[in-house]
């Protein structure tokens, strides 16, 4: 049974914004099909203020990540993990102090000098490494041919990287055709079967979420 | 003039039987009615697995894939995927696995993902099983996200990984470090794109609309599921049209072709 207080707490945190939301998404549902010049300056002012809140969104994830790790500095903890959540919050601090010590902000020289090489050569770095790896291993594991599905994956794969390689078709032109079936005619069935269904799928999740069916949400404060 | 854009009317259509087809079913099961989906061996396995990491003292890893926004075409897929991960997670906080629950690099889901795990430890009578220092943030690009998040599996050990959601081919990355530690790994994506390197990583793969279904089933929840069997009724009769536009369009009419009367 719930209490008077979970129940104030419901209205608010669950069925005030449920009630909201349904409205804004039938506005937006009605100008996506209805030609009326009037709705569409509407949703386009309403796109902005979803932007806003979606930044809004993102700023609260923001400090709700500095929160936890500062909070973690106060509990039980292994000298490693200190040294990330020192090396994290450091690295906040320098930014944030950079970024406010010139009126250019994050445009500023200073910013850009540090920010862009560092980030994009670690960034880069880290991620032809774990592509390397992602092909490597992914076609270690293709080769051992475990079941039926997994030889007609192996044999597509093979047909597909001869039909991107220009040696193979110069030298076997009937790749050629075999790769243009293979990605005009299975693969574009394959992804339209794949989006019919997240299309449904996202029509699923949405009717559970105004109804207030959607478990994916938390619920605790309102027990 | 037509009150309807042009060339959204069959969309329309869709949508309005989608909602109906789905509200159907979902007012059904709110009058009692018992829905059933078929059993999926890759929810069994997530059990499966929580037990074995019981077992050899190994954590167990959860994410709802890495490319993950509460908002725009992938808000369900992420929510979705929080479905899992909350499954996952009350299955380890109830058997006493420890349970590792990596953030996304867009870190607007991480205040969901810390309240889900503080939720599921209280709602089990064990809040001290909430640790929010496992619940991990890698920064805020998917390379430090893949990189960091397959460190961390590999210097635990992990017996379990669970990534159904908004994956990406990080979750590859992930999944080759897991195997490689011995590692149960349970893969789910929406998109076709990593279909094929999926089959081959995991030793569970969810497609498209196994990840909608897993997350249903993981809900233990009857109107969850009622709507799921609503959707299949929607996708059923996307199917038939399919058939009856391909034949009618092989008869000559004008179905598929430009301006043809699916288009309209």
């Amino acid at each position: 049974m719930m209490t008077e207080q979970a129940i104030s707490r419901r209205m608010y945190q669950r069925t005030v914004p449920i009630f909201l939301v349904s409205i804004l998404a039938g506005i937006f549902l009605v100008e996506y099909f209805i030609a009326y010049e009037p709705l569409t300056g509407l949703t386009g002012e309403l796109s902005v203020w979803g932007s806003i809140i979606t930044a809004g969104t993102v700023l609260f994830g923001n400090v709700a990540v500095i929160l936890i790790k500062g909070r973690q500095l106060s509990g039980e903890r292994t000298s490693k993990e200190t040294f990330d959540i020192v090396v994290f919050l450091g690295a906040v601090a320098l930014f944030v102090i950079l970024g406010l010590s010139n009126p250019d902000t994050i445009s500023s020289e200073t910013f850009l000098l540090l920010y862009t090489p560092t980030m994009s050569m670690m960034s880069t770095t880290l991620w032809t490494n774990a592509h390397l790896y992602y092909v490597w291993a992914t076609i270690q594991r293709l080769v051992r041919v475990r079941s039926l599905e997994l030889f007609v994956l192996a044999l597509a794969t093979v047909l597909l990287i001869f039909y991107n390689t220009p040696v193979t078709v110069t030298v076997v032109p009937q790749f050629n055709p075999i790769g243009e079936w293979i990605v005009t005619v299975l693969n574009k069935a394959v992804q339209r079967a794949t989006a019919a269904c997240l299309a449904v799928g996202g029509i699923v999740i949405m009717v559970r979420a105004l109804a207030g069916k959607e478990p994916g949400l938390i619920e605790m404060e309102m027990a | 003039m037509s009150i309807i854009e042009a060339g959204r009317v069959t969309d329309l259509l869709f949508c309005i039987v989608s909602f109906a087809a789905i509200s159907w079913y979902l007012w059904q099961s709110m009058q009692g009615k018992e829905m059933k989906l078929r059993r999926m061996e890759q929810v069994d396995a997530i059990e499966d697995g929580v037990d074995r990491a019981v077992e050899e003292n190994r954590p167990v890893y959860v994410e709802p894939g890495c490319l993950v926004f509460l908002s725009g075409t992938r808000a369900p897929i992420c929510i979705n995927g929080m479905n899992v991960l909350r499954y996952t997670a009350r299955l380890c906080v109830r058997k006493g696995a420890r349970v590792i629950l990596p953030v996304p690099f867009n870190p607007e889901c991480y205040p969901l993902i810390d309240g889900i795990f503080r939720e599921v430890a209280v709602a089990e009578g064990k809040p001290e099983a909430y640790r929010p220092e496992d619940v991990r943030y890698y920064g805020n690009t998917e390379s430090s996200f893949s990189v960091g998040a397959s460190t961390d599996i590999a210097r635990t050990s992990a017996s379990l990984v669970v990534m159904v959601g908004s994956t990406t081919s990080s979750e590859i990355y992930m999944s080759g470090i897991a195997l490689s530690e011995g590692a149960t790994v349970i893969y789910g994506n929406t998109l076709y794109a990593l279909m094929g390197a999926a089959a081959c990583m995991a030793h569970y793969s969810m497609f498209s609309d196994d990840v909608f279904g897993a997350g249903a089933i993981c809900s233990g929840d009857n109107e969850v599921r009622s709507t799921m069997v609503g959707g299949d009724l929607a996708k059923l009769i996307i199917l038939a049209l399919v058939v009856i536009s391909a034949v009618l369009a092989a008869a000559g009419l004008p179905i598929v072709s430009e301006g043809g009367w699916l288009f309209q």
